[in-house]
């Protein structure tokens, strides 16, 4: 996992703990969430990402059982950080509400950020597979 | 209204009526496990509530009858029983907003004590650590709830009044900067302003309402400040603020002291600041450098750094 994904890791954690702890960060990401509430059909996107980042997993996971030859231990934990990070984002996202975690749209938003970024990461490795094999 | 931290311990010695049912209440923001002010001590028997518990998400005003009712019954609370409330100090007023519910709601002896938690230790009264957790009655409540609903007024009739009522002063216990729109007051809260008409009733948050050794001052400070505004004691006063508690000190000050004519607007800035319709005023009309518009056009970066 890169600098970044642990930001983001850490950021969602950070977040939790000051709205649990702090009356001013709880009334914001309340009153954030409720503005995001209005504005965007937040359901649908909800559903939207987590399945098209689940989507990208399972065709990145199909990818290196085809591709099992080239594997080496650092594809391999690549692709396992993956999983995870998309497991986790989905499922928080799935499991959890605004009514449940009043961070959740904060949390959610940096969960799914952090397993974007190790599924781009892990699509570059096919990319450069790829171009080896085309050389 | 405001009691003292020895009528409080003669309460808990059993040496006053109301030490048969009584109930002590630290009011703070917060679950109690995330709150020191009442895991490192507190008041013997005192139960933790928090704020959360009486205030809705969507504006922050008071839940609803039913939601209310439920938790007294939680709380092992019915209008006969006397609740105490306090909280860190005199000027926080998460124990003004507690108390000024449960009388809204219908508890019928509802008390403060003044000077919070800190002029309890200075008295020199003991404290206790560990968790109390209430016991809830199955007894009804013992009227309607809400008993009181004229102790808060709507956004509707704030609207309606300001534009018709020449005896009705809607008063604003706000910082002086919160009130000529250099800022929100908040950091969740974009826009800066005051509804239009609105008049400065000084800010509890910087001790304007307390006394030197932090009690809660008389009605006669309420009158002065009210007076430098072109009001007086005998206008109707809704008292608002930015989310409702600090304006409920002034309002149980005039409670106690058998003001009839009191009522908290309870959604505050933060509601009317919600409605690009709404008309408010930018500045002290006081000063004549004060303009005029609607929330619709105000800008968005008076949130407080």
């Amino acid at each position: 996992m890169t600098f970044a994904e642990l930001l983001f890791l850490a950021g969602a954690y950070l977040i939790q703990y000051f709205t649990r702890k702090k009356m001013g960060m709880a009334r914001y990401v309340i009153y954030k969430s409720q503005g995001w509430e209005r504005t965007f059909p937040m359901e649908t996107l909800k559903y939207t990402s987590v399945s098209v980042l689940t989507a990208l997993t399972v065709v990145l996971l199909a990818a290196l059982v085809i591709r099992r030859r080239q594997k080496g231990r650092l594809e391999v934990a690549m692709h396992f950080a993956m999983v995870i990070l998309t497991a986790l984002y989905g499922t928080f996202t799935y499991i959890s509400s605004t009514k449940t975690m009043r961070a959740y749209y904060f949390i959610s938003l940096m969960l799914g950020v952090a397993a974007l970024l190790q599924i781009i990461k892990t699509g570059a490795i096919h990319m450069i597979w790829g171009k080896k094999k085309n050389e | 209204m405001y009691v003292s931290p020895d009528w409080v311990q003669s309460v808990i010695d059993g040496n006053q009526e109301e030490s048969s049912d009584y109930v002590i209440l630290e009011c703070a923001w917060g679950e109690e496990a995330d709150n020191p002010a009442y895991t490192e001590g507190h008041i013997k028997g005192a139960y933790h509530m928090n704020t959360d518990y009486i205030e809705s998400e969507e504006y922050w005003n008071i839940r609803t009858p039913e939601e209310i009712e439920k938790l007294m019954a939680d709380y092992g609370i019915t209008k006969d029983t006397t609740v105490i409330c306090y909280g860190a100090d005199g000027i926080n007023s998460a124990d003004d907003r507690v108390a000024f519910t449960l009388l809204w709601a219908g508890v019928d002896n509802v008390k403060c004590l003044d000077g919070g938690f800190e002029a309890w230790t200075k008295a020199g009264y003991g404290t206790e650590k560990g968790s109390n957790k209430p016991k809830a009655t199955d007894k009804a409540f013992g009227t309607t709830v809400p008993a009181h609903p004229e102790y808060i007024i709507s956004i509707d009739d704030v609207k309606e009044k300001l534009e018709s009522d020449n005896n009705f002063k809607l008063v604003s216990i706000r910082s002086k900067a919160e009130f000529s729109g250099e800022t929100s007051g908040y950091g969740y809260i974009d826009k800066a302003g005051e509804p239009k008409g609105a008049i400065w009733g000084h800010d509890t948050d910087d001790g304007s309402y307390n006394k030197a050794d932090g009690t809660t001052v008389g009605i006669d400070v309420l009158e002065g400040y009210l007076k430098e505004s072109g009001a007086s004691l005998d206008n109707e006063l809704a008292f608002y603020c930015g989310t409702g508690w600090r304006a409920t000190i002034p309002f149980l000050i005039c409670y106690e002291n058998g003001y009839t004519n009191a009522e908290l607007y309870d959604g505050g800035w933060y509601q009317w600041q919600m409605d690009d319709s709404l008309p408010v005023q930018v500045g002290d009309p006081e000063s004549g450098k004060c303009e005029y518009t609607t929330v619709g056009n105000l800008s968005k970066d008076k949130a407080a750094k």
